[in-house]
């Protein structure tokens, strides 16, 4: 056996090239269904866990992936109606779940803001590598990736990014300091900007710090009465929340009508969700969804889709094995001669069917490890397409 | 299938090592405490109502709630209590840039119907030589109102009940009813308190400096003018309200009193007494002084006002 072995091994050098093309041809054949196999398997199950772990969504009636892809995934969506602060001040007291706010509508430097609160970072488990949590209006705390990318540390800061870069009606740049890093998840959060919910009010103009209307110059007042005072829009507001302004911001109107993107509700029990569900459903101008559902049908869309590329992918291995087939077949055809001298020096009859058997196998195990390399180095190189959904 | 199962296995275990993804160890969290938080006086009252002394952590005793503003220190005590109990937004403002949890908060104000509240008028005053202004709201010492202050007690029993997670102590609930009885027993001295000012004033008028005494002077049945004098440091006031308050001593029909919510100050006291014939009095609404209990400082103020009031 290890001389048949030792002659299969000279065989296949003093054929190198054809060897090599063989296992070429093989090797790709498999890593392009092997790829794509276990990137959908990955992507699959990062998707749902990310949705499973996520009990309910609420927010305003529209299209419900839309919704459930900018929560989970912070996918930045112009089309996302908001629902004011009052929805969730009446889900909070329905007291069947933690309502988590979020709001995400701006950017700092490409990636997204999330606006939430203290218990999203409770309810995902963001442990801090640095610093603390955004506790106060102005600050944030990045997202692993996030701080990575932009070499930034807690007491730095981050400039958002302006919504209007020539509207001056717009608010500015908001200059936000950072007080902390979250280690990193793994998952979407990485690529976030956290900052309390209060901030991302700011962002949106709706809270703003300026002077004390008393001390404002009376160049910049169009008109004062017993009641308001209206000034010009050429009055400049704080594009920084420090120690000495934070005590100034402050919000006009009525702050229940301050607008969320969306609210997730963690129920206490299966019997509260399926009631807050069906209440928000049934009696509010707002839509609940569960993201698993969501998810499941979006999904379902895309494997029909990966079901005919799984398809070509075996015509593609049906088609390879018939030319590699072939290929043997011929070249044992052209070691008649080969074969006919293994039988005369008394090698058991079975011998050239052994060496070549042996040949196939020693082909077909070096192409399967050089595809399994391949698609471990494709999956290593390949961005994490659930991060960046 | 097309991939040979024995390959995609391997790639699943290679796809396990590529994987980039991996998370990261970082700082526990710290857990909740099983406490009530409050940054104010009536608060901290309603919260040692509700759930006892033991379980009530106060923050910023040493400042006026809405002056006080939280350290880094307190907003961490703030965001890890199980629960923070807070008056209203406008009473606190700093709670207005803090981030605090909204599952764990609760403003009390919340709880009442608008109409529990008054609304302050519009007086209109200066500052100095400015301009003539005036600054609407709610007056927003609602707890001097005894039945607001029930109601704030009521609702925030319910919305503690068996939140706290702490260990209960075998005589809690003695311990709670005798809570309530001292309670109550101190509402009936201050609603005693008010019921004995109502009598002194006999429908004359009451003058403040700043709001806040309206529900007292609604209670007591008696007209109160709130005349913003807003005495600074520097010595500069609101003349257009000591112009008011000097049309209104002018006019009889009013009690002799000229209330003051915070320090009183000497120079205006001496023109009060002189020139207008007010005697100051400092009433406390449960915002100043430590020691005794909010009901029982707020009491002894308004016996303090009572005394002062003239005869008729």
């Amino acid at each position: 056996m290890s001389g048949l072995l030792y002659l299969a091994w000279r065989h296949a050098r003093a054929h190198g090239a054809r060897t090599a093309l063989l296992i070429l041809c093989i090797a790709l054949a498999l890593w392009v269904p092997l790829t794509a196999g276990v990137l959908a398997r990955r992507y699959n199950t990062d998707l749902r866990a990310r949705a499973n772990s996520t009990p309910l969504l609420i927010g305003a009636p529209g299209n419900r992936y839309d919704l459930t892809l900018a929560a989970l995934y912070f996918r930045p969506s112009e089309r996302i109606e908001t629902i004011s602060y009052r929805a969730l001040d009446e889900l909070q007291a329905e007291n069947r779940a933690t309502c988590i706010p979020l709001h995400q509508r701006f950017t700092a430097r490409g990636f997204p803001v999330v606006a939430t609160s203290i218990e999203y970072a409770e309810f995902r488990d963001l442990r801090l590598a640095e610093g603390s949590d955004p506790l106060r209006i102005g600050a944030c705390t990045l997202g692993a990736t996030v701080a990575e990318d932009l070499g930034l540390k807690s007491g730095d800061f981050l400039y958002s990014d302006p919504t209007e870069l020539y509207d001056i009606a717009r608010p500015p740049a908001l200059k936000m300091r950072i007080s902390g890093v979250y280690a990193k998840t793994g998952g979407p959060d990485d690529g976030a900007v956290f900052c309390d919910v209060r901030t991302a009010w700011v962002l949106e103009g709706i809270a703003h710090g300026h002077v004390e209307a008393e001390e404002i110059d009376e160049a910049l007042v169009l008109s004062r009465t017993d009641d308001s005072v209206s000034v010009s829009g050429a009055l400049i507001e704080y594009a920084e929340v420090t120690e000495a302004n934070e005590a100034s911001f402050h919000y006009h109107g009525d702050t229940s009508l301050l607008p969320l993107t969306a609210v997730l509700a963690v129920p206490r029990s299966t019997k509260d969700a399926t009631l807050l569900k069906s209440g928000v459903n049934a009696r509010m101008p707002l839509q609940a969804v569960t993201p698993s559902a969501v998810i499941d049908d979006l999904l379902g869309v895309v494997f029909r889709v990966k079901a005919f590329f799984d398809l070509v992918g075996l015509f593609l291995v049906v088609t390879t094995a018939a030319l590699v087939g072939l290929v043997f077949l011929l070249s044992s055809r052209l070691r008649t001669a080969e074969m006919r001298t293994l039988d005369r020096i008394g090698a058991p009859r079975s011998a050239a069917r052994t060496l070549i058997a042996l040949e196939v196998v020693g082909t077909l195990v070096v192409a399967a490890c050089l595809s399994v390399s391949a698609t471990a180095l494709t999956l290593r190189f390949l961005p994490d397409l659930v991060a960046s959904f | 299938m097309p991939v040979p199962r024995f390959a995609l296995l391997l790639a699943v275990a290679l796809d396990g090592l590529s994987c980039g993804g991996a998370s990261a160890p970082g700082a526990e969290r710290a857990g909740i405490r099983e406490v009530v938080t409050v940054a104010s006086a009536p608060a901290e009252l309603i919260a040692e109502v509700s759930v006892g002394p033991g379980l009530v952590e106060r923050l910023g005793a040493d400042a006026s709630a809405g002056g006080w503003s939280p350290s880094n220190a307190d907003l961490v005590s703030l965001v890890t209590a199980r629960r923070v109990l807070l008056m209203g937004a406008e009473f606190e403002p700093w709670a207005q840039r803090a981030g605090l949890p909204p599952s764990r908060t609760i403003t009390l104000g919340d709880g009442l119907s608008r109409d529990a509240f008054i609304a302050t008028a519009t007086v209109s005053h200066t500052h100095g030589q400015g301009p003539s202004h005036s600054h609407g709201g709610v007056v927003l010492t609602v707890w001097t109102d005894p039945a607001q202050l029930r109601a704030m007690v009521h609702g925030a029993g319910e919305m503690l009940a068996g939140v706290l997670e702490a260990p209960e102590a075998p005589d809690a609930a003695t311990q709670a009813v005798k809570r309530h009885e001292a309670f109550e027993a101190e509402v009936a001295a201050y609603e005693a308190a008010i019921a004995d000012l109502k009598e002194r004033v006999g429908g004359r008028r009451l003058f403040a400096v700043a709001h806040g005494l309206e529900y007292v002077a609604r209670a007591a049945d008696a007209p109160l003018l709130v005349t913003l004098l807003e005495i600074e440091a520097s010595g500069e006031r609101n003349d257009h309200a000591a112009a008011l308050l000097e049309q209104a001593a002018a006019e009889p029909g009013h009690a002799g009193v000229l209330v003051w919510l915070g320090p009183i100050d000497a120079p205006f006291e001496k023109i009060a007494k002189e020139g207008l014939g007010l005697t100051s009095v400092r009433v406390d609404l449960g915002l100043e002084g430590s020691g005794a209990t909010l009901l029982s400082r707020m009491t002894k103020s308004l016996e303090g006002l009572s005394a002062a009031v003239a005869p008729r």
